[in-house]
Parts: C-alpha cells; sequence; structure tokens
C-alpha cells in the first residue's frame, strides 16, 4: 500500500506543474518514506526522516510565497503527455526490478524494496526531464529518498542520519534561493 | 581541547563574522583570509596529543571529537591535507579583496572550506562523502551570489555530486558488510564499478565534467576557480585516501592502468576542448581539465615518487588558478567589451597575471605547472611513447591557445585606455604572477607542504 502512495506521489512529482501542489505531494512522499523505513527500523529514527522533509517542504513554501514572479514554463520543459508517457514507463520498470532484492541488502521487506526502486527511479526520471532548479531539487530529494529507504538499514546511525537529512534540508535552501535570486526560477535550464 | 572542535568553532565564527561584514567592500575578505590562514597554520602545526604552552599556559589538543557517535580526528593522516584547503582560501580570500567575486563568497567560502575539512576528517572516512554533497550545496551560493545572473552550471554540479554520494556511500556498505578482498573477484569488481562512477564525477573525468564549462560561461572566473580547487582537491585527498586504507584496492594492478588511460583522456580530451573554445574562461576551464588529467595520470603511472610531484602539484594549480582568476576576474571589470580585446593595454598587470596563471595550467616551462610534466616526461620508461606524445602534445595546444588569447588581448584594435591597476591592486597581481613564476623556478618552495602531505598516505609511497 505505502508503495503504491509512493509510486502516485512520484507520478504525479513528475507530471504536475504546480509549484504550490508540487509541494504538497512532496510532504505526501516524505510520509510515506518515513513510514517505509519505519518498517525496518526504530519509529524515532523514521520520525527523523519525516522531521527533516517536512521542514524541507516548509522551506519550500516559503520560498514560493515571497516570490513576486508566477512560474513560467521552461523554454526546453518536457509536455505534460510525455511526462506522464515517460513515467508510465518508468513505473513499469521499477515495479518490474523491485520484484526481487536487487540491493542484496538482507533483512529488507518487500515493500521497501519496491518503493525504494519506484523513488530511484522516478528521481533519476524528475532529474532527465527537467532544468529548472525547483523541480531538480525535488528530483534529487526524490532520489535521496529512495535511497536512504535502503540505506538507513545498513548504516542506522545517528549523525549519518542526521547528516543526509540535512541533504533534504540543503537542497530546499538551494532550491528557494536559486528561485528568490532568478525570480521566476522555471526559466533555469541547468539539468543535465 | 579538541582540535577539530577549535578548527570548526572557529570557521562558524569566521563565517558568521563575516557574512555580518558583507556590505563592506574589504572587511570580510580580510577577515575570511586572516582567519583561514590562522586556522591552516594551526591545523598544521597544532600540537595534537602532546602538551604544549604559549605564554606560560599549557595546554593539550586532543585529536579526536565526537559528534553523535561518530569521531571527526584531526592526525597526521590529514592535517596536511586539511591545512591545505584552509591556505587555499586565506589565498584566494585575501586575493578577493580586488577580484571582488560577490558578498556571499567569504562566509560561504568558509563554509564550504569547513565541509571539504570535515570531509577529511570524519572517522569511517567513506561519510566524506556526505560532506563533499553539502559542499556542493554550498558551492551553489558562492557560483551563485545574490548580485549576478544564476549560473546553470552550478546546478548539474550537484546532480553529479549527489549521484557521486550515492554511489560512495553504498560502496561503503558493501566493504564493511560484504567483505571485500582480492579473493572475492566479483564483489571487488561491483565496488570497483561503483567506485569508479564515484570517484570519475570528484575528478571531474570526462564526461562529468560538463559542469565545469557550463558554469565558466556566467560564473565570476575568480569564484569559479576557488570552487573548481578546493572540490576536485577534497576529491583527490578522498582517493588517496581510500588507496592508501584499501590493501586490496592498491594491489590491484587494473586500478592505476585504469588511472593512467583516464588521465590520459582528460589530458587529451581537455587540451583539444581547450583549443578550441571561444571564450577566455571556457577555454581555461578545460585546461583545468588537462591539468587535473595530468595529475591523474600521474598517480596511475606507480611511479616511485609519484605522490611527491602530484601532491606538490595540487598545491602549484592553487596559485596558477588564483592568478588566473584573480586576473580575469580585474579585466572583466575594468574591460567593456566582452571578448576582452585589447583588455591587456586597459590593464597589463591583470591580463600578465592572468595570463601566466593560465600558463602554469598549460604546463608552460618556467612556471609550476611545468614541473610535473618534466617529472612524469623524465621518469616514464621508454614503453610509454604514446603518454609522452599526448603530455607534450597537450602543452603546446593549451599553450598556443593561451598565446591566442594573449594576443587578442594585447591587441590594437580594442580599447587604449590604461593604468586601471593602481596601489594595492597592482602589487597583489605582481605577488600572484611572482608566485607562479617562483614556483616553477624554485620547487623546492613547495616543500614544505609536499613533506607533511606524504605522512599522511604511507602506504602509497615507493
Amino acid at each position: 500500500m505505502t508503495a503504491l502512495i509512493v509510486s502516485g506521489t512520484a507520478l504525479l512529482l513528475t507530471v504536475f506543474t504546480g509549484r504550490v501542489a508540487r509541494i504538497g505531494l512532496l510532504a505526501v512522499q516524505y510520509a510515506a518514506v518515513a513510514w517505509l523505513t519505519g518498517l525496518s527500523l526504530p519509529l524515532q529514527v523514521a520520525a527523523v526522516k519525516l522531521v527533516a522533509g517536512m521542514i524541507a517542504c516548509a522551506i519550500l513554501a516559503v520560498s514560493e510565497s515571497k516570490q513576486q514572479a508566477p512560474a513560467q514554463p521552461a523554454g526546453r520543459e518536457f509536455g505534460t503527455t510525455f511526462r506522464l508517457f515517460a513515467s508510465g514507463l518508468g513505473l513499469v520498470a521499477a515495479f518490474g526490478l523491485g520484484q526481487r532484492n536487487w540491493f542484496e541488502v538482507p533483512d529488507l521487506r518487500q515493500e521497501a524494496i519496491l518503493g525504494s526502486t519506484v523513488l530511484l527511479t522516478m528521481g533519476l526520471l524528475q532529474l532527465g526531464l527537467s532544468g529548472s532548479a525547483f523541480r531538480v531539487c525535488l528530483g534529487l530529494m526524490t532520489l535521496l529518498s529512495g535511497f536512504e529507504v535502503v540505506y538507513g538499514l545498513t548504516e542506522p546511525s545517528l549523525a549519518v542520519l542526521a547528516l543526509i537529512a540535512s541533504i533534504h534540508i540543503g537542497l530546499a535552501l538551494v532550491a528557494s534561493y536559486l528561485g528568490l535570486i532568478s525570480g521566476a526560477p522555471e526559466e533555469m535550464q541547468g539539468a543535465p | 581541547m579538541s582540535a577539530p572542535a577549535v578548527i570548526f568553532g572557529l570557521t562558524a565564527i569566521l563565517s558568521g563574522g563575516s557574512l555580518m561584514l558583507r556590505r563592506r567592500i574589504w572587511a570580510p575578505f580580510a577577515l575570511a583570509a586572516l582567519g583561514s590562514l590562522m586556522i591552516g597554520v594551526f591545523a598544521l602545526t597544532a600540537p595534537i596529543e602532546s602538551p604544549g604552552s604559549l605564554f606560560g599556559m599549557s595546554f593539550k589538543f586532543e585529536g579526536g571529537w565526537r559528534i553523535l557517535g561518530r569521531l571527526v580526528a584531526l592526525s597526521d593522516r590529514n592535517r596536511a591535507p586539511v591545512a591545505f584547503l584552509y591556505l587555499t582560501g586565506a589565498l584566494f580570500f585575501g586575493a578577493g579583496m580586488i577580484a571582488r567575486p560577490g558578498r556571499s563568497f567569504a562566509p560561504v567560502g568558509l563554509i564550504t572550506l569547513g565541509l571539504l575539512a570535515g570531509s577529511l576528517a570524519i572517522e569511517p572516512f567513506l561519510y566524506a562523502a556526505i560532506f563533499l554533497e553539502l559542499a556542493a550545496m554550498a558551492a551553489i551560493l558562492v557560483l551563485n551570489p545574490p548580485d549576478l545572473k544564476a549560473d546553470p552550471g552550478s546546478l548539474q554540479l550537484l546532480v553529479l555530486y549527489s549521484l557521486a554520494m550515492i554511489a560512495i556511500l553504498f560502496t561503503g556498505w558493501l566493504l564493511d558488510n560484504v567483505g571485500i578482498t582480492s579473493v572475492t573477484p566479483e564483489l571487488a569488481s561491483k565496488v570497483m564499478t561503483l567506485l569508479a562512477l564515484g570517484f570519475s564525477i570528484l575528478m571531474f573525468v570526462p564526461p562529468f565534467h560538463f559542469w565545469l564549462g557550463r558554469a565558466a560561461e556566467t560564473a565570476n572566473p575568480f569564484s569559479l576557480g576557488f570552487i573548481a580547487v578546493v572540490l576536485q582537491s577534497a576529491g583527490l585527498f578522498f582517493l588517496l585516501r581510500f588507496l592508501d586504507s584499501l590493501e586490496w584496492l592498491r594491489t590491484e594492478p587494473e586500478v592505476f592502468t585504469a588511472a593512467l588511460s583516464v588521465g590520459l583522456l582528460m589530458v587529451g580530451l581537455g587540451s583539444l576542448a581547450a583549443a578550441a573554445q571561444a571564450s577566455y574562461s571556457k577555454m581555461v576551464a578545460y585546461a583545468l581539465i588537462a591539468d587535473f588529467g595530468v595529475t591523474l595520470f600521474a598517480i596511475g603511472s606507480n611511479q616511485p615518487g609519484a605522490l611527491h610531484i602530484v601532491l606538490f602539484h595540487v598545491g602549484v594549480r592553487v596559485v596558477s588558478l588564483a592568478a588566473w582568476g584573480l586576473g580575469a576576474a580585474v579585466m572583466g571589470r575594468t574591460t567593456s567589451d566582452g571578448h576582452l580585446i585589447g583588455a591587456g593595454r586597459v590593464n597589463p598587470i591583470a591580463a600578465s597575471a592572468s595570463l601566466i596563471g593560465a600558463l602554469g595550467l598549460a604546463g608552460f616551462p618556467l612556471t609550476g605547472g611545468f614541473v610535473i610534466r618534466w617529472a612524469l616526461l623524465r621518469s616514464l620508461p621508454a614503453s610509454a611513447d604514446a603518454g609522452v606524445l599526448i603530455l607534450l602534445c597537450s602543452m603546446l595546444l593549451v599553450t598556443l591557445a593561451v598565446g591566442r588569447w594573449a594576443a587578442q588581448f594585447f591587441s590594437s584594435a580594442g580599447e587604449r585606455e590604461t593604468g586601471l591597476a593602481r596601489g594595492t591592486n597592482r602589487w597583489i597581481l605582481l605577488a600572484g604572477i611572482l608566485l607562479c613564476l617562483l614556483l616553477g623556478g624554485f620547487p623546492q618552495l613547495g616543500m614544505p607542504w609536499v613533506a607533511p602531505a606524504l605522512r599522511g598516505f604511507a602506504n602509497l609511497q615507493h
């Protein structure tokens, strides 16, 4: 069930263009990621991920409210139909790959493997499909969330957990900063 | 008192101080430069785990600092690289007074240095990847000051460093939990593939170098030089520490062969691309790729004494890049022509500093960059004809490209005004030129940095 929620949010994050909606979807995605983490790790660890994710979403929301210029569609952005089609293909591939423990990490639940694979795939897809700073940072957050679901089990150290959580907050700050200095962040082309 | 706590505490205080002074022209740079110099000297010379005294007061610095169950340590293994980063910072912050790279340069530059120093000091050292990722985030703020146009290349840097972090952290898990040795070839091959991806990004190996060329289009050349050199140097120290710590890795001949081949590829592609560029900053960005390639080539050659010249060259590169970036930033500010035609006639000292810095990256004789190339050409076996040829062609190509720009700078078709480099500006630019030439003429001047740095990589020395 959680893997389905993650798939839905990741799909909509790739397809939607409205930034407020995407911040909301990202918050839901962080909640689902915390749940997936909680399947294998103590609740406190999952809560750290949830709190860091919510702080990141709050930063994005505050900077969104401060930006005067409306979001402009970027020249090299792909169309909604194409993104929907690509996301569908990505999800099919992720569901196929996520049927077995391809990470080779022991004690990993099937739901976590599937959720992590979906997040990694959709994160990479978001990075490939967009050049705007906001979208690239969202793609990185999705990608890192997928990685963390698995890595959290292999490395439960509090220091590492805090450092990785700070990366999410840092990404939100970078997206906000670039958005604020460029006025219309969607115009910034930068993804590889 | 813990030495790492002193270093990171001072970095935070200095960063906060320079942030408060950011509206002043000189003060934040002067504070950051002096502070970095102080931290660099402290990291290099402070007595660790042994009592010392100053003005009659006795003290003792501990080498370790525990945070949330993890150790941050300063020891002979890493104190020279940590000092190197802060001394690089001192040079760039000091020169930043006339380069004017933006208000965020000094405070965020200090944070970047702190994070990179953290990457060298964290135990287990694999977590360095997380600090490098955080440093890449800080680099975005340095490359995109609020008063300049946003630079898309920095976003590409962030994406690449995130991928590198994931690859290296996962490698760490494999190494710790699955137990890779030379007798587990299948797993070793998986680890090496992930490591190759991670370090290719950190070493700016093509095709993961593209952000540098893109950033060169819009970023301030001085900021770009600073970010490129500190990030790549930290990545290089990380790579050397990897090789030094893992016996199965450093005894694998394929690792050195790969470094040699990749180094040559970087030298060849970088110099060809440099020769083809129509933008001065992009030309130097690609010359820098070629220069990074020379370092990898030297490591891969695995010759006796290779580590000496690599570490010396890392220091030389900082001076060359600072001189280039400083001259280019001053020229860019004092010339209305975007192609810099006649810029050398407007500001001959800035143009000379920039060109001599670029020649250092090309490996032109009498500059610091020549030393490593000369040492390599002399020590390579007769069978390495292709390597010798590529190295010589690269030196020639980049030198010709610099020469083309020199002709453009001093062309009579451009601006004719002169005398804009005055007072302190002139002396700082002249000091940059002198330093480049001194390191070329007297390489032994770099030895005070090389000797302690070598102690950190005892297993890699022949």
